[in-house]
This record gives C-alpha cells, sequence and structure tokens, in this order.
C-alpha cells in the first residue's frame, strides 16, 4: 500500500488533489491534460521542495561550512542517492547530474564516443528517435567521418528488431536508442537490443526521457552502457537531468566543461580534475531543481510504485483505444504493443493545429506538431500530427474530454 | 460549438479553406516565394506578375492547416489588381491587427481579428503574407527549398 493506493488500486481523486494546476480553468473550462509526453505536472512534494530551498535554505553547494551552504549539499546530494536507488545502480558515483537528457547525449557522444570513432566507424541509432538522439550524432558523424546507421521502424510503429540486430556489424561503434518512443509510446525491447550490442562488445546508451515515469529502470539487470533521463518528464522541475554511466567509463571520460566545481586543484601550469561524477559538473548547477527531481522520485517511488502506475496507465491506455476507435476518420500511429498511453492521432483531412486549437478551446492540452521526431513522422508520410500523452494523474473524464472535443473538431470541418 | 472556438473558426474562414481564391501556381511568374513555418511543417507558395506596379496575377498553394489556408485566400482576394504600394500598406494593416494593434480592416481579412489573443496560432495566419513580402523583395529570382525558404520565427517547439 502507498499514500495513493490501497490493494493496487490508485485512488486517482486524491492523486488529483496533490497537483495544483489541475483545478486550474482552461478558456472557462476543466484543464484536461494530456501533454505529459512534452513535461509532466508537478506534485505538491516537487513544488514545496523547490520553494522550501530559496524560501528557508539559499545556499551554494560543496562549498562554504556554514549551515545553509551544509543543508543545501546535503539535499543536493540526497537527490544523487535517489537517483542511484531508482535505477537500481550499482555505485552512487556513476550517477551525473546534468541539465537534462539532451546534455546526457551530447556529453556522451563528445567524451566518450568521438575518441571511438574514426571514417568509416559506425554509431547505430533508431528511426524512432527524438532530434536530442540524432542531431547530437550527426555532429559527430560530420567531425570525424563516421557513418550514421538507422535500424528502421515496421508499420505498426515498432522497431524492426532483426534488421536493428543485423545492422550491428564489426563496424559499429556505439549504440544509442530511444526506450519508449516519445510519439507513439510504442516501448521497444531495451533487453534483446542489450543482449545483441553485448554479444558484438559494441557500448550501448538508453534515452529514457520517456520511460522513467512509466517503467521501472534497472540498471544493472539490464547491463546498459549508459542511460539518460530528464527531471522534468519525471514530475521534477525543469533543468535537471540524470546521466547514469558506467564506473569504468565514466573514469576515462574527460570532461566537457571546465569551471569550478570539477577540480581537485588549480594552478595556471596545471589543473587536476575531480573525480567522477564531479568531474561532469562544473559550475553552480540547478541546485533546487535538483532536490526537486529528488522529489519527484520520492512521489513515484514512495507515494505510488511502478506496479500502481502500470496497472492505471494500462487501464487507461486500453479504454482510451476503445473509445477513440469510434471516432470517425481518426487514424493512430504506432499502434504496436507493448506501449504507454500517447496517441499519436490524424484526423481526417484535418490539421494538427486546427485540431489542436480546437481541442484547446475545450480545455484539452495536447500536443500538435512532428514532437521532435520529423524522421519518424516523415516514415509514415505526415508532417504532423496530434499527440495525446496520459500519466498518472489522468482518469476517464480526459479520454471522454479528448473524444469529445476530437467529434466537436469533426463536426466544425464538415 | 464553443462561443471561442466559432470566434476563431468563423464561417468566413471556413469557407475560404474550403474554397480557396486563387489557388495554384501562377505560370511564368515574375515574382515568387516559398514559406515555411518549421514548428508544424507548413509549407506556402506564393506567385505573382507584377506588370508597371501592379498585380496582374496572384496565386498562392498551401500544404497547411485551414487557418493558414484561408488567410492566404483572403489575401488572394484583397491584394487581386492592387498596386504595389496599396498591397505593401495591406500587409502591414494586417499583421498590425494580428499583433492586436487595434488596426480595424474591412471586408473577410476582418475575421481574423480574433487571432490577436492565440499568439501561437498568428504565425500560420501570418505566414502566407509574410512569404509574399519576401517574393515581393526577391522578384523571380526565388522558388525552391531552403535557400528561398522564409521562416517565421519560431519561440515555439519541444
Amino acid at each position: 500500500m502507498s499514500r495513493f493506493s490501497r490493494n493496487g488500486k490508485l485512488n486517482i481523486e486524491e492523486l488529483r488533489k496533490v497537483f495544483p494546476v489541475l483545478s486550474r480553468q482552461i478558456r472557462g473550462k476543466k484543464l484536461t491534460y494530456l501533454d505529459s509526453g512534452a513535461t509532466t505536472l508537478k506534485p505538491l512534494r516537487v513544488i514545496e521542495a523547490v520553494d522550501h530551498y530559496y524560501r528557508n535554505g539559499t545556499a551554494n553547494i560543496h562549498r562554504g561550512v556554514h549551515l545553509l551552504s551544509e543543508e543545501a549539499t546535503s539535499r543536493y546530494e540526497s537527490t544523487r542517492t535517489a537517483v542511484k536507488d531508482f535505477l537500481n545502480a550499482g555505485d552512487e558515483r556513476e550517477i551525473v547530474l546534468t541539465s537534462g537528457t539532451t546534455a546526457g547525449i551530447n556529453l556522451v557522444a563528445k567524451s566518450f564516443v568521438k575518441s571511438r570513432v574514426k571514417t568509416g566507424d559506425e554509431i547505430l541509432i533508431t528511426a524512432m528517435e527524438h532530434h536530442a538522439n540524432i542531431v547530437p550524432w550527426q555532429m559527430l558523424r560530420d567531425e570525424t567521418g563516421c557513418k550514421l546507421v538507422v535500424a528502421p521502424v515496421l508499420e505498426d510503429g515498432s522497431l524492426d528488431v532483426s534488421a536493428f540486430k543485423s545492422l550491428i556489424t564489426g563496424r559499429t561503434k556505439f549504440i544509442s536508442c530511444v526506450w519508449i518512443s516519445n510519439a507513439f509510446g510504442v516501448i521497444n525491447p531495451v533487453k534483446e537490443m542489450v543482449h545483441a550490442a553485448k554479444s558484438a562488445g559494441v557500448p550501448i546508451m538508453f534515452d529514457a526521457a520517456q520511460a522513467v515515469a512509466h517503467e521501472a529502470v534497472d540498471v544493472q539487470s539490464l547491463d546498459c552502457d549508459f542511460l539518460v533521463f530528464s527531471g522534468h518528464k519525471l514530475f521534477g522541475p525543469t533543468g535537471v537531468g540524470v546521466l547514469y554511466g558506467k564506473m569504468k567509463h565514466l573514469e576515462v571520460m574527460p570532461p566537457q566543461m571546465g569551471g569550478g566545481d570539477m577540480i581537485k586543484s588549480v594552478s595556471f601550469e596545471k589543473t587536476i580534475y575531480a573525480d567522477v561524477p564531479a568531474k561532469f559538473e562544473a559550475g553552480t548547477p540547478d541546485i533546487a531543481a535538483v532536490i526537486g527531481l529528488g522529489e519527484g522520485i520520492r512521489f513515484v517511488t514512495e507515494d505510488l510504485g511502478f506496479d500502481v502506475i502500470r496497472a492505471h496507465e494500462q487501464e487507461l491506455l486500453v479504454a482510451a483505444e476503445l473509445a477513440l476507435q469510434d471516432v470517425p476518420d481518426l487514424k493512430i500511429l504506432g499502434t504496436a504493443h507493448p506501449k504507454v498511453p500517447i496517441f499519436s492521432m490524424i484526423l481526417g483531412k484535418i490539421h494538427a493545429h486546427d485540431v489542436g486549437t480546437i481541442l484547446d478551446l475545450q480545455g484539452v492540452a495536447v500536443r500538435t506538431g512532428h514532437h521532435c521526431a520529423q524522421p519518424l513522422l516523415a516514415r509514415f508520410g505526415v508532417p504532423a500530427t496530434v499527440r495525446a500523452s496520459f500519466s498518472i494523474y489522468n482518469d476517464q473524464e480526459d479520454i471522454k474530454a479528448l473524444v469529445q472535443g476530437l467529434r466537436k473538431t469533426l463536426e466544425m470541418f464538415a | 460549438m464553443s462561443e471561442r472556438a466559432s470566434a476563431i473558426y468563423q464561417a468566413v474562414i471556413l469557407n475560404h479553406n474550403r474554397s480557396p481564391k486563387g489557388y495554384g501556381v501562377v505560370p511564368l511568374a515574375t515574382h515568387e516565394a516559398d514559406g515555411f513555418n518549421p514548428i508544424c511543417g507548413d509549407k506556402v507558395n506564393v506567385s505573382a506578375i507584377i506588370v508597371k506596379d501592379k498585380f496582374v496575377n496572384l496565386g498562392f498553394t498551401a500544404q497547411s492547416c485551414a487557418l493558414c489556408r484561408a488567410s492566404a485566400s483572403v489575401m488572394m482576394e484583397a491584394l487581386a489588381d492592387s498596386t504595389l504600394s496599396r498591397a505593401e500598406e495591406f500587409v502591414s494593416q494586417f499583421e498590425n491587427m494580428i499583433r492586436g494593434k487595434g488596426v480595424v480592416i474591412k471586408g473577410d481579412a476582418a475575421a481574423f481579428e480574433a487571432m490577436r489573443d492565440y499568439p501561437a496560432r498568428a504565425k500560420c495566419v501570418l505566414l502566407p503574407w509574410r512569404t509574399l513580402t519576401e517574393a515581393l523583395k526577391n522578384g523571380s529570382t526565388a522558388s525552391g527549398v531552403p535557400p528561398g525558404l522564409t521562416s517565421v520565427s519560431t519561440e515555439l517547439g519541444e
């Protein structure tokens, strides 16, 4: 039993009360928030933790012997411990705090992969990547002359796993893949992918930005080399993220940013870098956001638990799939299972932006556009879709509001 | 239909979307440009024949949302047979109306006034007008992808 559940069943009414924004009226209507794929709403304990830091304990970390600094350092570092437990990492030092998923991927590209590739070598990604897991590799390709290889996606939006495996060759030097597609919600078979990578001796990284709020992550059992995610998609603040890396990798990686807090000693002749993970954390970080991320993780693990999250979200998935079937002219991209309740939709010939605006006028917040996955949408021949992404605080009323909004849009364009 | 939805998607806008004026590429255009909205992927082409500072023919094509397409159609209607100086003045008036600067204009273009409250969608509405401005600057040298693209400024996107 957790704070918001009894016998594995979520008490949704109580849960919704800790998300203050859910009580807000949007253009005169009740808010139906279906854009958690972009960012999740923040529960009170996260908001209060950030507020508490600024209100009662503003101080810099890892410096100063005064009480406020000690408190701030301790709360900052307690997030690292929370992340270590959350990912089941073997060592707290394997947790590098970053500004987000994008920063993590870029750091690995520049600090780990760059020195390992040359002309003719290959980096393998999939066709369902977010731009954050495409562009850093293209930049690396242009700099080093290596090749970017893309594993295809099948018609149902799932990864072509056999093609993925066959694309791992002697030339493959690194693999970086999304765990759950941000555009479609389809879950990749990560264990199988790691197994294929390990068999060929190729290091593999997962972009777990969408995954962390839906799936329990165990980096030791998964045995991936790197994993990245952002705090703001895990009920935490923006501006903070995590790079998990195996200790043996992090130790040999040079820092990419120099400055305060990443050194042991500095003289004009020579600087000795700090150990892992401090050598990657130059400058004063977003301390409040890091503290907030710790609370976001505790919200998931202490107040909910992944069994409760999964059960509720799968219920929403099934109910939404059923309800959306009844909307005429609606096509959903990425129907493959297993998936989380993220729906990329095309409504007849009506442009995604028009659908998005009409839904917004009903108080329904969705994402419209290419979802930072232009190559994936191009694969399906569309420039834009309407994406409804559900999270733990959504309920059956939200599904009804979405369906009703889509029907209204159809009426208007009839 | 909610009151707000009908303020944006008025019948006049929906009609222009359904049956746009001046749809098509003008053959042997003297002026042409492509416009692109990177947020949503909307594409607009505006082409024109201008003789003695006057529009002789004006056309557009669009792969876009309804607001962008209807806005282009309204522009075609408003500027057909117009002089260049009149067209430039009208484009500026239209943009000022959308930006909520209190400009009142007549005709079907006035139907877009409600967009002043929806800045995210104002970009869709303004794309054809910006593309026309680009075409007037470019003359006949423009057209084609990236180099000739007019990108509306973007503050959105994940």
